[in-house]
């Protein structure tokens, strides 16, 4: 008799694991596809960035060459020789802070006016 | 309980005996039969579901969590090829690669070619239109029709609608500042490969990613004020061609190299082959008597002129039947000094001829002299020499005639001349100081002392005093060439040239300037010689480029302040042997 009920009891138990292990089956298969899906938004999340990004570097890209054509040694010559009449410097322009010193007169200066012998 | 399934028996009197226990029975259930008939068929049923569930959650199993990520979106896709920029020594941009849209169609879905042609023609007007009905016909998938398209044309194509023309993202190389050093930096073919200058040189690095831009040796602005004044020479020289380089003569760096006529590498497809052409580094020309310097040195290391001694220049020199003539003879005997200063080619020969052909052959030799200039560039030609090196050869070369180099050739060498005499192979990119080859040992510092003083004396007292800058000391040699015509010299054909180096005391820039063909103009007396142009053109350059390298000036002069306040004297004036 005895013998008779722990086979029962050991068939119900073992009855039991099992569907206990099925459900751990389908609630990791459960998690696992959420990550799975979590994962797959991040990257479709990622290569929009990533296309931003390629978007605002061909942006900055563009801006660059712009400023390197605006500042042009050829057009920056033309405007300033059309607007503010600049030439080529010569040499003989070229002073130092010493040789400037020596070279122009000491101005008076009133100390009313903000002005002193220089 | 129905009837009793029939029971058969068989007679006793036919069996035998022995088998008589034996005897079978055959019962038939018809009840039980069909309830295991309808067992098996609901096994069945069960089986077939039970399978079919197992792959569908198997296939689910495997869709949703055993397959990879192959989710790829159309901008991964679509990710253009790298090209690095290109940028000067001071993080100038020179090139870059821009995003632009190339316009394609697929034929088999044309329905009217005729009328699709005249749409596209009508909003891409230089295009030919029977060469895009000839592509919309050819029956292929993928035809090109208009490749890097501007934002304004593209607009207009898609206002088109037509379902058979797609876009597609190329990239582009642009070089923002136009002209500028076009023939450095090249150009790249429409699927942005380098086909010349440093797109070419560099190709490997500039489409690695992981190298990032291109730094070259190049200063953009030395760059321009180069280009600006050959272009100016050229107008008022009435030249058909220049060069010009600039060296750091301590690193080999090239700073500017400039040939003009010149192009625009935005636009490769319309570039003259003249106009291509690099002249510094791909022209090879008989350059005169800018070669004396050599001989000087020559002179000097072999030990073969004394101090003080005077040649005998006033007397003609004649070898096998050539006369070797001075453009402005002397009728006295000249110092080393003089022979260079008034730039006698019997001088030179006097002393090329004392020093022997192989010694003069040995220096030009470990001078680079002999073989192409080991830079960067695919664009750099070898050398023309002589076949023979007999006496003639080594009188005329020792005056830069009968051999012809590259003007950047000659440039290298006479850098290594004023370099404590290291040659250092020149560069288009930009080295860190560490990074600067020791080079290699060709003459001594003394003679390199020596040869120094003696361009100096060129400047202050001899040909090269156009060349002269207030405020910079510079060492200098002129160089006039007839051009060979058919095998006979045209002495209305020349080229002239003018090297120059500063600051005297410690050599660190050297200028090379070129000009094929000048011609006289008003105010040269007649003269189309170097000191008439390319000493000019020279002197400008340095006067231009000096204050953006940092070189001090060594005199003051105020000539251009207000109220009159300078002393109007300018240097190099001096009138000593060397100032």
């Amino acid at each position: 008799m005895s013998m008779r009920y722990t086979q029962t009891r050991r068939h119900k138990i073992g009855k039991a694991g099992w569907l206990f292990l099925m459900f751990m089956g389908v609630v990791l298969i459960v998690v696992l596809y959420s990550i799975k899906t979590r994962a797959l938004a991040a990257k479709k999340q990622m290569s929009h960035l990533k296309h931003v990004l390629q978007q605002e570097q061909a942006e900055t890209r563009l801006l660059k060459a712009e400023i390197a054509h605006l500042q042009s040694p050829v057009r920056l010559r033309k405007l300033a020789k059309e607007h503010l009449g600049l030439e080529v410097a010569k040499a003989k322009q070229v002073l130092t802070l010493e040789q400037a010193g020596q070279e122009i007169p000491s101005k008076k200066v009133s100390d009313e006016g903000g002005e002193g012998e220089q | 309980m129905k009837d009793l399934p029939e029971i058969a028996m068989p007679e006793a009197k036919q069996v035998s005996p022995l088998f008589a226990a034996a005897r079978t029975l055959n019962v038939k259930d018809e009840e039980y039969c069909s309830t295991s008939r309808a067992r098996a068929r609901i096994f069945m049923g069960v089986a077939i579901f039970s399978l079919a569930l197992f792959l569908l959650i198997g296939r689910l199993v495997e869709v949703s969590l055993l397959r990879g990520f192959s989710f790829s979106p159309f901008m991964d896709t679509n990710e253009i090829k790298y090209r690095g920029d290109i940028l000067d020594r001071n993080g100038e941009l020179l090139a870059t690669s821009l995003e632009t849209f190339s316009l394609y169609a697929n034929p088999k879905k044309v329905w009217d070619p005729v009328a699709s042609t005249e749409a596209i023609i009508s909003t891409l007007p230089d295009l030919d239109a029977s060469v895009i009905e000839e592509r919309l016909t050819s029956g292929k998938s993928f035809v090109w029709i208009k490749r890097n398209l501007t934002p304004k044309e593209r607009q207009a194509v898609f206002l088109l609608g037509l379902p058979e023309l797609s876009f597609q993202t190329e990239p582009r190389r642009v070089y923002p500042r136009g002209r500028l050093a076009a023939h450095v930096l090249g150009y790249t073919d429409i699927d942005m490969k380098g086909t010349a200058g440093t797109e070419r040189a560099f190709e490997a690095e500039l489409s690695d990613k992981s190298k990032g831009a291109k730094y070259l040796s190049i200063d953009m602005r030395v760059q321009f004020a180069l280009a600006d004044e050959l272009r100016a020479g050229i107008d008022k020289y009435n030249a058909d061609a220049a060069s010009g380089v600039v060296l750091n003569v301590k690193t080999g760096e090239v700073l500017a190299m400039a040939s003009l006529p010149d192009f625009d590498p935005n636009n490769p497809g319309v570039i003259l082959p003249q106009n291509g052409l690099n002249r510094a580094s791909m022209s090879v020309y008989e350059l005169g008597s800018s070669f004396k310097p050599i001989t000087m040195a020559l002179a000097h290391e072999t030990g073969v002129i004394k101090e003080g001694e005077l040649l005998p220049v006033q007397n003609k020199i004649v070898i096998r039947n050539k006369s070797i003539k001075d453009d402005h003879p002397s009728h006295v005997p000249l110092s080393i000094w003089d022979v260079l200063a008034k730039s006698s080619n019997r001088g030179a020969t006097l002393l090329a001829l004392r020093a022997g052909a192989e010694a003069q052959q040995d220096l030009l030799r470990r001078l680079g002299l002999f073989g192409r200039v080991p830079i960067e560039l695919k664009e750099s030609a070898a050398p023309i020499l002589p076949r023979e090196w007999q006496d003639i050869t080594v009188a005329t070369v020792s005056y830069g005639h009968g051999i012809s180099v590259t003007p950047l050739a000659l440039a290298t060498a006479l850098s290594t001349l004023l370099n404590d005499g290291r040659y250092i192979p020149p560069t288009l990119s930009k080295r860190a100081p560490e990074n600067i080859p020791e080079g290699r040992q060709v003459i001594s510092v003394e003679t390199s002392k020596f040869v120094a003083d003696l361009m100096r004396y060129v400047v202050t007292d001899g040909t090269g005093r156009n060349a002269r800058v207030p405020g910079y000391k510079l060492l200098g040699k002129t160089g006039t060439a007839e051009k060979l015509i058919d095998g006979a010299y045209d002495t209305k054909r020349l080229v002239t040239d003018f090297v120059a180096v500063f600051p005297y005391g410690d050599p660190q820039y050297l200028v090379f300037i070129v000009f094929d063909e000048p011609k006289a103009y008003e105010g040269s007396y007649g003269y189309a010689t170097a000191g008439w142009n390319a000493a000019k053109t020279a002197g400008a350059v340095v006067e231009r480029i000096a204050p953006m390298l940092g070189v001090q000036r060594s005199e003051v002069t105020a000539q251009y302040l207000p109220s009159g306040h300078g002393t109007g004297h300018a240097s190099g004036h001096g009138t000593g042997r060397v100032h």
